[in-house]
């Protein structure tokens, strides 16, 4: 009787093993084969057209990329006093100007303006009502009256200086975009003058980033650890729980008019399981970033709406130029032709990404349309393999991961060389470790995998291309490229700019130290009741304008 | 007796001593160090080089370790790296929530653990005792995240009755989140409260016991469990240690705000001022119940108490 009994749970167990490998089998979704035979979920949605799918009309506007949702409540209808939003970033930075990570944005484009904002595309004005260029580097911006900070005081030019000046010091992303500012001068009470090194034509989209925002000179005086938080927008910070959640209250001085909802909770949720969860259950309205495999539980259901856009995030494939293996042109173009880009759009994004062609911003000024990424094709990579003098299994290259999906997409590469026969041996690490070992003076690696965001601004190019950062992962000094990049910023014909940028892509093309692999889409699901959101395909989200209808 | 608690925190000062000096050590032999994380992508070497110098990078360990441990002893636990917090507001800040998680589920642990195991170990062999030896190894091979998110599918999503996440809601809370701890950690605590109740219940003494007319509920509780309270002691103490350390799952799928997931965030951020007051605290937390459990013994044992108190005359 006991055996018998030990012999049905030692079957039990096995089966088990089974039935939590099965797929979900939700109807929407089918599954298709791999070359190895596994079964993969199809991706979500229609990607005949290889674009994301969002609900077109229904108070959803487009604008390039970013999504508008239901911007104003309808007329007369009472809204709630919270709302609250689940996030997938910890708030961490209570100083905009000390650092910058993911999620940074969202919670200070509640709190603070900068003098100039980016709608879309568009730079549009904040707390500078106009501004001109009086010459090549010199910009006078002109202040408005009557703005209030949080604190009760009202916005200065000598806000601006305090704030331009205090971030530079900084030595963080903030002090990046400021680094082609020389001088600043303030005239009077209402007027700023930024007086540049050299000409800049992205100046204006690097004051709109939330770093560049203006901080209250005698807030952070006053209160040197807290003092930052004090900004012009909408909200005032009632509570900030340091990787917990962050409380906003609204302010009702707010320069462009008081927002709808009262109160507005962002709070963490590390799991993405839980967060959708939530979602679901009504305990939060938004979810920012629900994980890939819950977007189909957010499309289904009937309260929920899943926005999908496609993000300005690329994941690519890199070689570390100053390796003596990799630095032979044919083994790199043999492992570009050896990477089959459509299968990588399965291991870590199921599918909801687009293959990259080249390496820029898909909303990038200056995107050369015309260059095509490599084709599949193993004839031509054993080709160029043979040209670096390597038979088949002859080569070994040392994969660098230190990102979640660096990490899944790792097996895939390793599989797809292995069949174009060169081995890979993985070689895992954490942020800081991988960071660390990919420092431009300083590198380990022989070839890695990572993901970068791409700015609308075509100098976003130089974080990975300009020699000298640590950015660069390719560890790659040219020359060619360095000159046009610090060309094309000072240059004032935009047909010229858009050659050089052209150029540079095709520099990067043809060397192939950088192999783009996709851009991947991303999502947002929120309430059906939910609006005043706009969805950032750079993931800078705006919720300054939130409201949720009462029920 | 009081000497020997008054030894056993002296005890304290060279541990922290040595934890303190194998975490600066530790956290400079990994790969990576906070300039990494705090650096913007496109830093400049003077960028770095100002970062380095404003956070003390730019001298050599041992002098970073010394002035941590000259700030240390005046109560000065540093701040992070990362959001400029106090060390120390940090992790009291979080400690409640904690000490409110992990006695839920200590508690629940408890409650099903040892009258299971003194249930199996009265019926041996029987099916209620296989039923508990199934039920232990279930909860000691089941992951608590999965675990976590069944239950908060089955209870939260589907039938509504409990919240999913955070700490909001009071007592509905802490429900999921303490019965996802207090499973994974019933297993070892009936395992052995059935085995020291087994060496016990075979005793004499008890026979006599039962001789002379007790009643056999007090045979069991009085007599049997109260000699065999030694070994469950070290599991429970065991089990409260790690209820109160801090989950960092558990913490991570239910968003709850604990201490476990601080230490996990400043650890992968090299956020050594974070990493290493929160280990130090924990240290002290941790030898505090330690030194109860210790004390606990004495109590249950008038023989163990016995020892302490000889070692006193000795000297």
């Amino acid at each position: 009787m006991k055996k018998a009994l030990a012999w049905l749970l030692v079957l039990v167990m096995c089966l088990g093993m089974f039935v939590a490998c099965s797929s979900n089998g939700t109807s929407n979704q089918s599954t298709s084969k791999t070359e190895q035979g596994n079964t993969v979920a199809e991706p979500v949605e229609n990607l005949d057209s290889a674009e994301p799918v969002t609900p077109a009309g229904n108070g959803i506007e487009d604008h390039n990329g970013s999504f508008y949702v239901k911007m104003e409540p309808p007329q007369g209808a009472a809204v709630r006093d919270t709302v609250v939003i689940g996030t997938a970033y910890s708030p961490t930075v209570t100083d905009l100007q000390a650092q910058y990570s993911s999620g940074t944005d969202i919670v200070f484009n509640m709190t603070h303006n900068g003098l100039v904002g980016l709608d879309g595309l568009t730079i549009v004005a904040e707390l500078a009502e106009s501004w001109k260029q009086v010459d090549d580097t010199t910009w006078v911006f002109t202040l408005r009256k009557g703005v209030k900070f949080h604190n009760g005081e009202e916005l200065k030019a000598s806000d601006v200086a305090f704030s331009f000046n205090r971030a530079k010091e900084k030595g963080s992303t903030a002090s990046s975009k400021l680094s082609s500012v020389a001088s600043l001068e303030t005239p009077d009470e209402y007027t700023v003058q930024l007086n540049l090194k050299a000409p800049n034509m992205d100046i204006l989209m690097n004051l709109a980033h939330s770093t560049c925002s203006i901080l209250s000179e005698k807030a952070v005086t006053d209160d040197p650890e807290k003092g930052a938080l004090i900004g012009t927008g909408p909200y005032t910070v009632k509570e900030f729980n340091t990787g917990v959640s962050v409380v906003f209250e609204r302010f009702d001085d707010f320069w462009d008019g008081a927002v709808p909802t009262k109160t507005v909770e962002y709070t963490y949720y590390a799991e993405n399981a839980a967060r959708v969860i939530a979602l679901q259950n009504n305990e939060i309205d938004v979810c920012i970033g629900p994980g890939q495999t819950d977007w189909q539980h957010i499309i289904d259901d009937s309260n929920l709406t899943l926005i999908q856009y496609k993000n300005v995030g690329m994941t690519y494939f890199a070689f570390n130029a100053t390796d003596p293996v990799v630095s032979d042109k044919n083994v790199r173009l043999a492992v570009a032709y050896a990477l089959d880009l459509e299968d990588l759009l399965y291991a870590y994004r199921n599918g909801n990404a687009i293959p990259a062609d080249t390496f820029w911003g898909n909303n990038t000024f200056g995107r050369n349309d015309e260059i095509k990424a490599y084709p599949y094709d193993l004839t031509e990579s054993a080709k160029y393999l043979k040209a670096a003098g390597y038979d088949n299994g002859q080569l070994t290259l040392d994969l660098m991961v230190g990102t979640a999906e660096a990490k899944a997409l790792a097996p895939v590469i390793q599989d797809q060389l292995k069949k174009a026969g060169i081995n890979v041996t993985i070689n895992e690490m954490d942020n800081a470790g991988f960071s660390a070992a990919t420092k431009f003076d300083s590198a380990t690696h022989q070839t890695l995998s990572y993901s970068t965001t791409w700015g609308v601004n075509g100098d976003s190019g130089r974080l990975n291309l300009h020699s000298g950062l640590n950015s660069n992962k390719a560890i790659w000094t040219n020359e060619r490229i360095d000159m046009l990049l610090d060309t094309a910023i000072s240059e004032k014909d935009e047909a010229k700019r858009i050659t050089m940028y052209q150029e540079i892509q095709q520099i990067v093309h043809d060397e192939c130290y950088y192999i783009p692999l996709y851009f991947y889409y991303s999502a947002m699901g929120i309430n059906n009741k939910t609006g005043g959101i706009i969805v950032d395909c750079a993931a800078a989200h705006n919720f300054s304008h939130i409201y949720r209808l009462a029920d | 007796m009081h000497k020997y608690v008054f030894k056993r925190l002296l005890w304290l000062i060279p541990i922290i001593l040595g934890v303190s000096l194998m975490i600066y050590l530790i956290m400079d032999l990994a790969p990576g160090n906070i300039i990494q994380v705090l650096a913007p992508a496109d830093a400049t070497e003077e960028q770095v080089q100002q970062l380095k110098e404003s956070l003390g990078y730019d001298k050599p360990i041992l002098e970073r370790y010394l002035r941590y441990m000259g700030k240390l002893l005046t109560g000065d636990m540093g701040n992070s790296y990362i959001n400029g917090d106090s060390v120390f507001k940090s992790y009291m800040a979080r400690l409640p929530a904690t000490i409110k998680l992990g006695l839920a589920a200590f508690f629940i642990a408890m409650a099903i653990s040892i009258p299971l195991g003194i249930l199996a170990s009265l019926k041996q062999n029987s099916v209620l005792d296989s039923g508990s030896t199934v039920f232990a190894m279930l909860g000691l091979s089941t992951p608590s995240f999965w675990l976590g998110l069944i239950l908060m599918l089955v209870f939260s999503l589907k039938l509504g009755l409990l919240p999913s996440g955070g700490d909001k809601e009071g007592v509905k809370s802490i429900i999921l989140p303490a019965v996802t701890l207090g499973i994974s950690l019933t297993a070892g605590t009936t395992r052995t409260t059935r085995s020291a109740m087994l060496d016990v219940l075979r005793s004499d003494f008890l026979r006599t016991a039962r001789a002379k007319g007790v009643p056999e509920g007090r045979v069991v509780l009085d007599h049997a469990f109260g000699n065999a309270m030694i070994p469950i002691i070290t599991s429970v103490g065991n089990q409260l240690l790690r209820c109160l350390g801090g989950s960092a799952i558990i913490e991570t799928v239910f968003s709850w705000p604990g201490v476990g997931r601080l230490l996990v965030d400043a650890i992968n951020n090299r956020d050594v001022p974070m990493v290493t007051g929160v280990i130090i605290l924990k240290t002290i937390w941790m030898s505090v119940i330690l030194l109860m459990v210790d004390v606990a013994y004495a109590y249950a044992d008038p023989r163990i108490k016995a020892q302490y108190v000889a070692k006193k005359v000795k000297t």
